[in-house]
């Protein structure tokens, strides 16, 4: 597989971003997807483990004992919720989440001591956690962004990530579980081998579920490089797309409905 | 819509995945209308979100029916191997997948493609599901 220079714009924009914030030192990271053996160096390019489907159905990675219950009300729209509504369908943004755990499209971490930027080549979305001792902006609840606010910080070799200030129309997942802009994540980052970086997401949610739940995806180092995505240069799907009701996700044992 | 798959619709024996990164594939087609179609490569559109390719199908009468074939995305199917030019205009291909929830839509999501001579197209996988990342 041949591997080639970030040539793509957003990328670009944030590396020169980050670049421009970084002490010369921390300039000399590897560029591309080798593996590393530094646990606290998460760059390169990640993709989801172990999956062939593209899917990234949540209920598939809680881990032992997690359920998702959801409220009255959180357990209404699950029901009701129309795929054929999906913001993606119209090239919508979707959000980290979906940009991260789907399995088809890997995203590249470019990494400093003050900001982890994720690029994501699902939708060409990027994310930055700041980890520069920032916090969250007082007025991120009247400005709330389509990958909310992260900020970071290292315990160990683990990046510990906060998340809040949600746009409420993205999905937590491809088979319908959405959130509110109340959504609260909170994320480990830690290698469990120099090709391996674990994902620990705890979501909280007092709009949707009554309790907080934990999941978790295996990220393996991929011999790829991000490539161009344009969802809108030949969609051809939206326009026949007929109303679809109801989450779809496979472990059903997982979902706790009010009575 | 029957008088054109008669000609043309074969018993299919694989389990595969409906074709979609980005949304519930099954808002645009149905699980349970699986199919195969025989054809003659007339274009193919190498770009995202999907790949589609068009065939020409002749039915038992001799009509001939212009069918969109929706695959992987081109990211998906690049990294398992497979260039824009794995298939070609004028190939003879059997394509496997679903038909439209929608009446008279001459799309199929799949892709899984096999060419007259016995090449597999698109297959990437060993099971033939598209979206494999085992690059």
């Amino acid at each position: 597989m041949r591997r080639g220079r970030i040539r793509f714009p957003f990328i670009l924009a944030c590396s020169v971003l980050i670049l421009s914030a970084m002490p010369a030192s921390a300039q000399d990271y590897p560029p591309s997807s080798s593996p590393k053996t530094d646990s606290k160096d998460f760059n390169g390019v990640w993709s989801p483990a172990g999956s062939s489907i593209p899917n990234n159905d949540i209920t598939d990675h809680l881990l032992p004992g997690q359920e998702i219950s959801f409220t009255p009300y959180g357990a209404q729209r699950y029901r009701t919720i129309d795929h054929s509504k999906d913001r993606t369908n119209t090239c919508g943004p979707a959000g980290y989440m979906r940009g991260m755990q789907t399995p088809l499209m890997p995203f590249q971490i470019v990494q400093s001591p003050a900001v982890v930027s994720i690029n994501m080549e699902y939708m060409y979305q990027f994310r930055l956690i700041y980890t520069d001792g920032s916090s969250h902006p007082k007025d991120i609840a009247d400005y709330p962004e389509w990958m909310g606010h992260s900020i970071g910080h290292w315990e160990g070799d683990a990046l510990l990530v906060d998340a809040v200030g949600f746009q409420d129309k993205t999905w937590l997942d491809t088979n319908g579980l959405e959130h509110s802009d109340k959504l609260h994540m909170t994320e480990r980052y830690q290698k469990t081998d120099p090709k391996t970086l674990r994902w620990t997401v705890t979501v909280d949610d007092p709009v949707f579920f009554t309790h907080p739940f934990t999941y978790a995806f295996d990220f393996k180092l991929q011999p790829t490089r991000v490539l161009s995505y344009d969802c809108g240069e030949n969609e051809k799907d939206a326009a026949y797309m007929k109303p679809t009701l109801g989450g779809t996700h496979h472990n059903k044992k997982a979902l706790k409905f009010p009575n | 819509m029957k008088r054109y798959l008669l000609g043309a619709l074969l018993v299919v024996l694989f389990v595969a995945q409906l074709a979609s990164a980005h949304h519930a594939a099954n808002t645009k087609y149905d699980e349970t209308k699986k199919a195969t179609l025989k054809g003659t490569v007339t274009k193919v559109e190498w770009m995202n979100p999907h790949i589609y390719f068009y065939i020409d199908v002749k039915d038992a009468s001799g009509k001939v029916t212009n069918w969109a074939i929706e695959g992987a995305p081109p990211n998906v199917l690049y990294r398992r191997g497979w260039g824009k030019d794995a298939l070609k205009i004028g190939d003879v291909v059997t394509v496997e997948g679903f038909l439209p929830r929608q009446e008279g839509l001459h799309h199929l999501s799949g892709g899984n493609a096999v060419l007259a001579d016995g090449r597999k197209i698109f297959a990437g996988s060993a099971n033939g599901l598209p979206g494999s990342t085992d690059f």
